[in-house]
């Protein structure tokens, strides 16, 4: 195997080992103990801090149609609900403001 | 794979059966359908981002979880930052914890190595279905497995299928499909918005996140930026 192989062997390796955990850690550590403190809120808190530090990101690094395309998704999403539609919507603006 | 388990907990019972199973593949199989778009933007974006069509098949396959995988797109770059993938999949799949904490006197009717194997499909989706039959009176863990079954096949057969297209695509800017990741993101991010803490911790995050552009390495800015995010929409709440 090259070295990149090993490397994206040993990322996706991670990130499912990573992922089971987080799949497998909520009955785990309540077998371990009744009532956890204050993780619950940060957790449910830091999932959405998460990817809203993702659209920043791309935001920040984008040009005017990933802007443009992010708040239409935004919008969408918020009017609808339809993720498909909201995602579509935003991919289309950026198609049609860089034709 | 039909049981019943001794009683630990106020639960009446839990079983994990083969009919279990089915009528989950069954409840959820309208909704996988919905999967197989997204999965094909996966395997799009994943070509896109130079990740070959093994690798994006196989982090399909072994991950399931359609954000932390485009969260590793996003990061993707030579040489791989393999501990900053990892941490963003830990953090962006946290919330699993809070669906699996939040199943276990249903789930500690079984014997641990099923309550196991059950959450190897959890996903928001399946748990959510689950969490109302059970307030209907069912108690067959297979509904859960049986659905993230289903949406694991589909996502891996719509990430297949995006790859296999993505090959013909020449200009994906062109046709807007760079913004596809982060649109999945804000697709996600505002339909889990549930309070006015939300929009604190979105702001915060952002906030951060540009005052990190400056301080900290690049594939460590979302992180850094979303535990700010993240404690500050705790504090909000309290």
């Amino acid at each position: 195997m090259t070295s990149e192989a090993e490397a994206v062997t040993l990322a996706i390796a991670g990130m499912a080992l990573v992922t089971y955990a987080t799949r497998a850690g909520g009955i785990w550590f309540m077998s371990l103990i009744r009532s956890p403190p204050r993780v619950e809120p940060f957790l449910r808190h830091l999932s959405s801090a998460v990817l809203a530090g993702l659209v920043a990101a791309a935001t920040l690094r984008g040009d005017v149609a990933t802007g443009l395309a992010l708040g239409a998704t935004v919008i969408t999403m918020a009017l609808t609900g339809r993720s498909l539609l909201a995602i579509a919507a935003g991919v289309i603006s950026a198609a049609l403001w860089r034709a | 794979m039909t049981a019943g388990a001794p009683v630990r907990t106020a639960e009446p019972l839990a079983t994990f059966s083969w009919r279990g199973i089915r009528r989950g593949v069954r409840a959820m199989a309208p909704l996988a359908l919905v999967v197989l778009p997204l999965g094909a933007s996966f395997g799009m974006a994943a070509l896109q981002a130079g990740v070959g069509a093994s690798w994006a098949l196989a982090m399909s396959a072994t991950v399931f979880a359609g954000a932390s995988q485009f969260a590793a797109l996003e990061l993707w770059r030579s040489p791989l930052p393999i501990g900053a993938i990892c941490i963003a999949a830990l953090a962006v799949n946290a919330r699993h914890l809070l669906l699996g904490a939040s199943i276990y006197p249903w789930l500690s009717g079984l014997r641990p190595w099923k309550r196991h194997l059950a959450v190897t499909v959890l996903s928001d989706a399946n748990w959510a279905w689950s969490v109302e039959a059970h307030k209907r009176g069912e108690r067959d863990v297979g509904v859960l497995f049986g659905g993230g079954l289903i949406m694991w096949v589909t996502w891996l057969a719509g990430t297949a299928l995006g790859a296999a297209a993505a090959r013909s695509l020449e200009t994906p800017e062109r046709l807007g499909l760079d913004v596809l990741m982060p649109a999945f993101f804000a697709a996600v991010l505002v339909e889990g918005r549930r309070s006015r803490a939300d929009y604190w911790t979105w702001g915060a995050t952002a906030v951060a996140l540009t005052v990190a552009a400056s301080m900290v390495p690049v594939h460590w800015q979302v992180l850094v930026a979303a535990v700010v995010g993240g404690l500050v929409g705790m504090a909000y709440d309290q």
